[in-house]
């Protein structure tokens, strides 16, 4: 169970979350620039929050203001707006990077159609190729805790359906909290167990 | 009269220059490494003090090297009472005049180095699970590798041909502190213009040479690190 409860100021405003998310899909909406990401930073530990908790399990991951655990012994996959690709490093090089299990990475590298790109650098291949190495990467670690900041967007219809499926897949196995952002009300049916909506000063669940 | 050239100072240059860059390049980098990733009380003084012997000018940063490192002065004293050594007139006031006059440059370079990528490449490592240790060598590193490089290209240039601080601190004592620069003033002063022009013309291959393997290195290999 993650649970939080975290107050945190950002310029034009006091971001205030209070939720507890089981082993299950959570899809966060909103307009641009509400704290989605800042969100989804505080559970993976690359922003504190100024007061409140985080809790995963046993772990207590941030207090008070202060991070107790920090993001490399979080075990939280996350998959960036914008990929966030080693620009030096080939596909293979990204999606291995924190491999625990090659065989089912290199299952997952042909279930989403990736094999032919894995000496390329992310230079050389498209906007949806460098999203599903970033999805991959995250993949391969088997995270406790998959956090996704826009993953499908730039996928076209069939890569994204093939990516839904995994990811359902992938959650049966894991069993671990998933938390997505998106703009996709389609994502949201798709995959979503519940909805949370950010807005201005408000973070409540929303009927899916 | 060529023959009769004595090498030494293009041997006291190239070691005076070699070893400059390498303290440079670790300290530099490391202190860059700090200013470009963390704000902390008195970074900017801190930044002011590291730049102050680029914009000074080398006979003022001598005077200063002197007055602390002199036989009277405070560090200078401290080294002869505790370590028997001396600073003043001696190739370890050479490598001190190197390392304080190209520092700037290292610097200055690694910090645009550093901020040059995009910090989410270094938090997303992180997520991964990599220690700051291993985040630094496997990302921070090879990303700022072309900036870094740079930088020592520019510091061992500017430690090769420092002269003015060299000159206060360490004096011309032949065959002990006479650097190429340093060599090249002496010449001209002592009318041995053939001399000043060997070591002139040393000077300038090194420094070209230098500047454009930095260029065909750059171009060959900067487009790899970008995104």
């Amino acid at each position: 169970m993650l649970t939080i409860d975290v107050e945190k100021r950002l310029p034009h405003k006091t971001l205030q979350i209070t939720c507890t998310i089981g082993n299950e899909i959570i899809a966060v909406i909103g307009p641009s620039g509400t704290g989605k990401t800042t969100f989804l930073n505080m559970i993976a530990g690359i922003v504190t929050p100024d007061n409140g908790y985080i809790k995963f399990r046993d772990q207590i991951f941030t207090q008070d203001g202060k991070s107790s655990i920090p993001t490399q012994q979080r075990k939280v996959g996350y998959v960036f707006q914008d990929y966030a690709l080693f620009p030096h490093k080939t596909v293979w090089e990204n999606i291995a990077y924190s491999m625990q299990n090659e065989n089912r990475t290199q299952e997952w590298i042909r279930a989403l159609h990736m094999e032919h790109l894995l000496d390329k650098y992310p230079r050389e291949i498209s906007g949806g190729e460098k999203q599903r190495t970033a999805l991959l990467r995250a993949y391969a670690m088997e995270p406790q805790i998959l956090l996704l900041d826009e993953p499908f967007s730039a996928l076209d219809e069939r890569t994204k359906e093939t990516s839904y499926t995994q990811l359902r897949t992938l959650h049966e196995q894991w069993k671990i909290p998933v938390i997505f952002v998106t703009h996709n009300p389609h994502e949201v049916k798709k995959i979503a167990n519940r909805v949370y909506r950010l807005e201005d000063t408000t973070f409540v669940e929303e009927p899916t | 009269m060529l023959e009769q050239i004595n090498l030494f100072p293009f041997w006291l240059s190239l070691k005076t220059a070699l070893i400059s860059t390498v303290f440079v390049f670790i300290i530099g980098m490391m202190i860059a490494y700090l200013v470009a990733k963390k704000d902390f009380f008195g970074k900017s003084v801190l930044e002011a003090i590291i730049m102050l012997p680029l914009v000074l000018p080398p006979t003022v940063v001598g005077f200063g090297l002197l007055y602390l490192f002199g036989k009277n002065g405070f560090i200078g004293k401290w080294l002869i009472a505790q370590f028997d050594v001396q600073i003043v007139f001696t190739w370890y006031g050479v490598l001190l005049a190197a390392i304080v006059v190209s520092f700037p440059l290292m610097y200055q370079s690694a910090v645009a180095a550093f901020q040059q990528y995009d910090r989410n490449l270094e938090y997303v490592a992180y997520t991964l699970g990599k220690s700051r240790w291993n985040v630094f060598w496997t990302i921070s590193f090879p990303l700022a590798w072309p900036g870094l490089l740079s930088g020592v290209v520019l510091a061992f240039a500017r430690a090769l041909g420092e002269f003015g601080a060299t000159l206060m601190i360490a004096g011309y004592i032949p065959n002990v502190t006479d650097t190429i620069p340093i060599a090249i003033y002496f010449a001209v002063e002592s009318g041995e213009m053939d001399v000043a022009k060997f070591w002139v013309a040393t000077i300038v291959i090194i420094g070209f040479i230098a500047i454009y393997w930095l260029n065909w290195w750059s171009r060959k290999h900067m487009m790899k690190h970008k995104q």
